[in-house]
């Protein structure tokens, strides 16, 4: 007779970066059901807004997560920016843009190292971050910083990168390409990752809306939507297509990931040889009053940020709704259903970043 | 570049629930849902985004702060978080969740909700007035007639050029 047993996974736990928990509603080895629990690393960084000032709460966003810190002080400048009805100088925009694919690079190498860690094999998993590092050494010869960069303000960004940079940034990006595409091929064509990937965690499409699935994981379920082709920043101006995967399994939002990879790399070399010569801020004089929100492409997925602002140095409300929030549903959905022994994987499937979701 | 729609739709509760359908029936996703405690108007406003390709449309419901608002985690079970969110961080009044998590979705050593919780800001040191220079004992007395023209108030320049001479001694 099948036994039904509540098994708590997490907050600590080997595979996860950072701290989760579930209930898992267990009948043998099968998971009938699973109840997520956050706040372990609730920081309170939207209630902020009531001490920092506007232009503070760029550095505050930025701080939400150290993998998505770029884009998160970007929506943030950008919605603030929306409020103020100011057009950020081009150059800027172009710059917001080649940092958001860089970050978009070094996000998904990181993902791919932990995936590659969850199922033990941990030669891959040390590839696939010494490739992030030559990223990471180009975020800290273009900002100073590694993973916290504070270049985004509200009315543009605060450094440049010379055309001298971006010419060795481009260089360095095609000799990474080979390597890239060398590590990538084990984990697209190795049969024991395969035997890992391939249907487990089935979301359909209609699963994936209903759910309110967003990003990769939305895009590995066929369903072609991806922000960036809102045109936000200089995205307008660059050719790419929106890739999605096949079969609706974490072995499509493998593909989805790694193909992501690339296409990053032909984004930062359209935008290096579009890039124009402008200056980098706009002057913001007096205080925004009125609300903005403004929708970006995360490596996670679609990021929400709302500002609203009365007036005075300090805002009403500043709301981010993170894709790993909006990705929590469609978590539950693709547990229910798998074996105990999945469930690791299947929660790194989604590229889970607690800290973006509990701010 | 794709065009976007970019509008917030006030609703109220009966209106809600319809619009909910409607877009369910269309293949719309919800994007998210957002709670704003108003303080100066003691009133909740809940935005409910709603999205499809890259259109997205927003209702507003406004509510005060006793009142409750109708789940719509039985349309789409996404809402089940946001609502749990909201009912717990907010203490927005959410009624027939699919999914009651009974506050124990944030699992956090503070109380609950947080509205009017940050107790107000310490008062800001005052700057300490630069000390007088203390009297050199060493010196010799000064005579009759310096003390009385060192009696008078100094002139406009003569206390342009101590000024500055205090600041540096204050900084």
């Amino acid at each position: 007779m099948a036994k039904t047993s509540v098994v708590p996974f997490g907050p600590q736990h080997p595979v996860l970066p950072e701290p989760v928990h579930l209930d898992l509603v267990l009948e043998d080895e099968k998971v009938l059901a699973a109840v997520p629990s956050i706040g372990y690393i609730h920081r309170g960084l939207e209630s902020l807004v009531e001490k920092k000032d506007f232009n503070e709460m760029a550095y505050v966003t930025e701080r939400i997560c150290g993998i998505c810190s770029f884009m998160h002080g970007m929506g943030y400048c950008m919605a603030v920016e929306k409020i103020f009805g100011v057009e950020v100088p081009r150059r800027a925009e172009y710059l917001r843009t080649i940092w958001s694919e860089m970050s978009r690079l070094h996000s998904h190498l990181l993902w791919l190292g932990l995936l590659a860690d969850a199922f033990g094999f941990e030669s891959l998993f040390y590839h696939a971050w010494r490739l992030r590092e030559k990223i990471l050494d180009m975020f800290e010869i273009s900002t100073g910083g590694r993973v916290i960069f504070s270049v985004n303000t509200v009315g543009g960004v605060l450094k440049d990168m010379p055309a001298d940079m971006l010419t060795a940034f481009v260089k360095n990006l095609d000799d990474m390409e080979k390597e890239i595409r060398e590590m990538t091929d084990v984990f697209l064509q190795d049969y024991t990752v395969k035997s890992r990937l391939v249907d487990i965690g089935i979301l359909t499409g209609d699963d994936a809306i209903n759910c309110g699935a967003v990003g990769p994981m939305m895009r590995a379920s066929t369903v072609p939507v991806d922000m960036r082709k809102t045109g936000y920043a200089a995205y307008d101006e660059i050719d790419f297509d929106i890739i999605t995967g096949r079969s609706f399994d974490s072995y499509a939002r493998c593909e989805v990931r790694i193909g992501e990879l690339f296409q990053s790399i032909g984004i930062i070399r359209q935008a290096v040889k579009k890039i124009p010569d402008t200056e980098l801020t706009v002057p913001i004089k007096g205080f925004p009053k009125g609300e903005a929100y403004v929708r970006l492409e995360q490596p996670r997925g679609e990021a929400f940020y709302y500002v609203r602002a009365n007036g005075t140095k300090f805002l009403d409300r500043m709301r981010v709704r993170t894709p790993t929030f909006a990705n929590l549903p469609a978590l539950c959905k693709v547990l229910q259903g798998c074996d105990y022994g999945d469930v690791p994987l299947l929660i790194l499937t989604i590229d889970p970043c607690i800290s973006c979701t509990e701010r | 570049m794709t065009e976007i729609q970019d509008t917030i739709f006030e609703t109220d509760k009966v209106e809600l629930m319809s619009i909910v359908l409607e877009k369910k029936s269309k293949h719309w996703r919800l994007c998210q849902i957002c709670c704003c405690f108003v303080n100066s108007d003691d009133r909740y406003e809940v935005t409910y985004s709603f999205a499809t390709g890259f259109r997205i449309e927003n209702y507003r419901l406004i509510v005060a702060k006793e009142e409750e608002v109708p789940s719509i985690s039985s349309v789409y079970d996404a809402a089940v978080f946001y609502e749990n969110e909201m009912h717990e961080l907010f203490g927005l009044n959410v009624t027939d969740m699919q999914t009651n998590l009974k506050d124990k979705l944030y699992r956090i050593g503070e109380e609950t909700p947080f509205l009017n919780h940050l107790p107000p800001l310490p008062p800001k040191p005052k700057t300490p007035a630069p000390a007088a220079p203390a009297a050199d004992e060493a010196k010799p007395a000064a005579p009759a007639a310096d003390a009385a023209k060192s009696a008078a108030p100094a002139s406009p320049a003569q206390q342009s050029e101590a000024a500055p001479a205090s600041a540096d001694k204050a900084n």
